[in-house]
């Protein structure tokens, strides 16, 4: 009987998981009512007493589990031995764990034997992952600025303390083997792509390939936050469900489905491997694959079920993810639509062709885009009317780009000339899509903006 | 269904597709050709990076000179609208001295394009972006000129840019302001005159004026983002410029371009174009015609 309800129980788990990150509700409450629904379970099971109460106690209990995990989780900071430093200067040693360019600064995370900080830095020099710093300056608090809740968006990578402009001394180069080959293959890519396209299409692209990037001119970014397309450039499942679907559907279209398949999903890990196997990119094949497997087999049941389970694996490892991820959100939203309405959009686009597999990329992007508005809405508190056109015309050429400026780069470390030869195709499609962007954007009355 | 059914079955849909691919293959080639066609013979971009230098000179023929890059990688983009998809080379990249909002976007750029050579003072400055820069021409074996004395770079036609300034060697030296050593140059063409000062200030501008080094010209990059620190009355008086052009930032916090100056300029009946005003500003000279083009 319980395993009817599992899509309940999951759905409870994270929605206390999503409930805490917003409240802060004490942990020893939590600890007591989850006491309290257990014995009240614990009755029923003695009494034989099932039906509704049962279930709605077992989704409650589930409910509290998901708040348990959050406050475990934020609780976490006591390992952390930095916060206790706030406000003094500290000389430390560490190993950089990331590098992010920003427009006039870099942010690197460090891991130190206290605990993981953020340093703000000018651009120069580049430090990159692995390299050991000895840095010295003022501990801090991150700070929340224009509503934002930086603190636990840090917290999520499990960084309680930032230093900002300190001074830092390169003290040597010891990075892990297995993830320093990954990183390797990753920048090596992204140098051809960048050497084969021009500003700012290089970056857009690597963009959508590999996520958002510092070099994309904030106009660009505004026009594509206006015309309601901004997360086509967020590393998540939805543009590698896309592709799936897009490479998908096109080879289901000569060739038997067997072969579409291992296609597609042969593309995927590649794609993954190719982004460095970040967890994010992980977690976005997974949700991917599951995606593609709804959209093929039309058994919706069973993939809103993977779905469910892939979501509470994740949520459970880091539940910071499930408010404070855009690319875990983006997944998991496209894929949801994908699953419930693909079918259905299938139908309504009886018009289009089914030539080379049109109608059913035009049915994929589509269908992801119904959940993945709202979210939108809650990043930029803008939203056009424009948005849906805006979806199918930019949107639309998402999966070409990637796989013509995939295959660009990759021929590049060949051969600039072929690469540049092929990147023709993403050059004139992006700059179609800078173009479509600002065109759409540039319609005042459509865009109505929120303020929350 | 088997590939060849597919191909018989959408044998004039392949057909047309490919004729359409054609068809756009040459209305793209058409519009290549016209647009080269209709290029002014020097065209000057004085490009909008935000508080800092960078502007880029293109002849008809395809020779590209690069002074300064700005404080960032915003001269990417920049770059990326005025060059050909296809172009990854720059012939001459001019560092006029080593202060970040000048060469920070340098090394951006000379990570994504082949440059053929550098000229610069060779004056050494303990910065963090400056060493980079150093270690990145090494690096990339970047043929490096030191201009230690009045030089002539011709190209196109009859096109020169003259480096007025260093007139001696700073290589290795360290100033107490690295603004005394910067590349100072003069671009002629067809009559026409463009004086780049970059972060001149009033002692190289009498520098220069006793040294008769200045004449009256039609345009100038006006020294130091038109702090009040350059562009001295008497500077103003012999160069006499038509136009001035002034690349700083909006609201930056030096407070540039200073009000003094923009009356100064004003004085002397020059129009003032400003990056923080205007976006980037292009200068077409064609014919011996200077004309000036604004974003904004």
């Amino acid at each position: 009987m319980v395993t009817k309800y599992t899509p309940y129980l999951l759905t409870a788990f994270l929605g206390g998981v999503l409930l805490r990150s917003f409240f802060n509700i004490p942990q020893n409450w939590i600890l007591g009512i989850l006491g309290l629904a257990g014995g009240v379970l614990f009755i029923f099971y003695f009494f034989k007493l099932g039906g509704r109460f049962l279930i709605f106690s077992l989704v409650f209990l589930g409910f509290l589990l998901g708040m348990l995990r959050f406050s475990i989780f934020e609780n976490k900071i006591a390992a952390d031995k930095l916060h206790n430093y706030y406000g003094q200067t500290l000389i430390l040693r560490g190993k950089v764990l990331s590098s992010v360019l920003k427009p006039n600064s870099s942010r690197i995370t460090l891991e130190t034997d206290l605990g993981r900080i953020l340093i703000i830095k000018r651009i120069y020099p580049e430090y990159k992952y692995g390299d050991v710093l000895e840095i010295s300056g003022k501990v801090a608090e991150p700070e929340n600025y224009a509503g934002f809740d930086t603190a636990k968006f840090l917290a999520k990578q499990q960084i309680y303390s930032q230093m900002i402009f300190p001074e830092i001394k390169k003290t040597g180069h010891s990075p892990n083997k297995f993830l320093n080959s990954l990183f390797f293959i990753k920048n090596k890519f992204e140098e051809s792509l960048k050497s084969i396209l021009p500003e700012p299409e290089a970056s857009l692209a690597s963009g959508m390939l590999l996520g958002i990037e510092g070099v994309i001119p904030q106009g660009i970014l505004d026009n594509f936050r206006k015309a309601g397309v901004i997360h086509i450039l967020v590393l998540s499942g939805y543009n590698i469900t896309v592709v799936g679907a897009f490479i998908m559907a096109f080879l289901g279209f000569i060739f038997p489905n067997f072969l579409a398949w291992t296609g597609s999903l042969f593309g995927i890990l590649v794609f993954t491997l190719m982004t460095g196997g970040e967890p994010a990119a992980i977690r976005a094949a997974i949700m991917a694959v599951i995606g593609l497997l709804a959209m093929r087999t039309g058994r919706s049941y069973l993939a809103i079920l993977g779905l469910l389970w892939a979501a509470f694996f994740m949520a459970f490892w880091n539940p910071m993810y499930v408010r404070f991820d855009r690319g875990f959100q983006l997944s998991f939203l496209a894929t949801l639509g994908l699953i419930l309405f693909s079918s259905w959009f299938m139908k309504k686009l009886w018009f289009l062709p089914k030539f080379l597999g049109i109608r059913e990329s035009a049915a994929s992007t589509l269908s992801a885009q119904i959940f993945v508005t709202p979210v939108l809405l809650s990043w930029g508190n803008l939203v056009s009317y424009l948005s849906p056109l805006a979806n199918v015309v930019i949107v639309g050429f998402v999966p070409t780009i990637m796989f013509f400026s995939f295959a660009a780069g990759i021929l590049g470390f060949f051969s600039n000339f072929l690469g540049t030869t092929l990147a023709l195709v993403p050059y004139f499609l992006i700059k179609f899509q800078i173009l479509a962007a600002q065109f759409l954007a540039s319609f005042d009355w459509a865009v109505i903006y929120f303020n929350f | 269904m088997n590939m060849k059914n597919f191909l018989k079955l959408h044998k004039n849909k392949i057909l047309s597709g490919g004729l359409l691919f054609l068809a756009a293959l040459m209305a793209l080639t058409g519009l290549y050709v016209w647009n080269l066609e209709h290029k002014p013979e020097l065209q000057i971009y004085f490009f909008d990076v935000g508080q800092g230098d960078s502007i880029f000179i293109e002849a008809k023929d395809g020779t590209q000179i690069l002074i300064d890059g700005g404080p960032t990688n915003k001269i990417l983009p920049l770059l990326g609208g005025v060059m050909p998809f296809y172009d990854h080379s720059i012939d001459v990249v001019i560092l006029t001295h080593p202060h970040a909002d000048h060469v920070s976007g340098l090394m951006e750029v000379l990570k994504r394009y082949n440059v053929e050579m550098i000229f610069e003072s060779g004056a050494s400055y303990h910065t963090a972006e400056a060493k980079e820069f150093e270690s990145m021409v090494i690096e990339k074996n970047i043929k490096k000129i030191i201009i230690d004395r009045p030089v002539k770079l011709s190209f196109f036609k009859n096109a020169a840019l003259n480096f007025l300034f260093p007139d001696k060697s700073f290589e290795g030296q360290v100033l107490k302001n690295v603004h005394d050593s910067a590349l100072i140059s003069e671009l002629d063409f067809e009559g026409k005159k463009i004086l780049f000062m970059s972060d001149a200030e009033k002692n190289l501008e009498r520098y220069l004026l006793q040294k008769g080094a200045l004449e009256d010209i039609d345009v100038l990059k006006v020294g130091h983002h038109g702090s009040k620190t350059s562009s001295t009355a008497d500077f103003l008086k012999i160069v006499k410029p038509e136009y001035a052009v002034i690349s700083a930032s909006d609201r930056n916090r030096y407070g540039h371009p200073h009000p003094d100056v923009l009356s100064r300029l004003s004085a002397i009946g020059a129009q003032i174009f400003r990056t923080d005003i205007n976006g980037t500003i292009i200068l077409n000279i064609n014919n011996g015609r200077l004309t000036l083009q604004k974003e904004k």
